[in-house]
């Protein structure tokens, strides 16, 4: 498969440590199985059967850790660069606010949008054109308050 | 649909069903194993190779469709990562060893820091 990923990008949320731990675990598990059957179907004696069906079992859950981990350390890997991405959309907003000389209170708006927002808004971000005005400013311009960073509630 | 294809791009989710299915094959054998005999010695084999397998291939059923998925996300995260270094809402990744530049954490390569402007 061609790598398509970013550069300076894995090209999946799992390192080749993590994808070891996980063949390894499951290798594990499935020779416990295997000795789990083969020592439970080599003998009648039920005393003699319940350490082989106790490997089993261990082996099972051995495995199932490895499963629950390998997941986990996918979702918090894509958590991490879901993070990285968006995370600091707020930050991106404020500042590019702050660069256009408006302030961070002021509600602001553009000739070709249909709604207006806080300064600080992310929707506003990089907008040209950006004006302030107050609330019943935009309402009679036809205007409605953003429903994300809602300008005209609380704080 | 090319078939061929179809199974290479979703080789991990067909590997799932598989899984799922020989699961439950596994477990509808060793019931019926199990229900044949009243010899707790002869039940044993079947508890082991029937729901033991069985639910060791349901967990790895679901960990192939839940990696998959993983996967898909990432791919996405890949293609808005794209987009937003053509875009240039994202500094391209420098080889002067930047900010930009992935630090390594915990051993995983972690993106670039964005600011969606």
């Amino acid at each position: 498969m061609s790598a398509t990923h970013p550069v300076g990008v894995a090209p999946s949320p799992w390192t080749a440590g993590q994808r070891l731990v996980l063949a390894v675990l499951l290798v594990v598990g499935v020779g416990g199985l295997l000795a789990g059957y083969t020592g439970t179907s080599g003998t009648l004696r039920v005393g003699h059967q319940v350490v082989w069906i106790d490997l089993a079992g261990a082996a099972l859950l051995v495995s199932g850790a490895g499963v629950i981990l390998f997941l986990t350390a996918g979702r918090r890997a894509i958590g991490q660069r879901r993070l990285g991405l968006f995370g600091n959309v707020v930050e991106g907003g404020a500042a590019a606010a702050l660069a256009t000389g408006v302030a961070a209170g002021d509600l602001v708006s553009a000739p070709t949008m249909t709604k207006y927002h806080r300064a600080d808004c992310s929707f506003v971000a990089g907008k040209a054109g950006v004006v302030a005005a107050s609330a019943a400013g935009h309402e009679q311009a036809g205007r409605r308050p953003c429903g994300v960073c809602l300008p005209g509630g609380d704080a | 649909m090319d078939i061929v294809k179809y199974t290479r791009n979703q080789w991990d989710r067909i590997g799932a069903w598989l899984c799922v299915i020989g699961g439950a094959v596994a477990l509808l054998v060793g019931y019926l194993g199990v229900s044949d005999t009243l010899n707790t010695g002869e039940q044993m084999p079947y508890i082991v190779s029937g729901g033991m397998v069985g639910l060791f291939l349901l967990g790895l059923g679901a960990l192939l469709w839940l990696s998959a998925d993983l996967r898909d996300e990432w791919r996405k995260l890949d293609a808005i990562d794209r987009h937003l270094v053509e875009t240039n809402r994202l500094p391209a990744p420098s080889a002067e060893g930047s900010d930009v530049a992935s630090p390594e954490r915990n051993g995983q390569v972690v993106p670039r820091e964005v600011s969606l402007r």
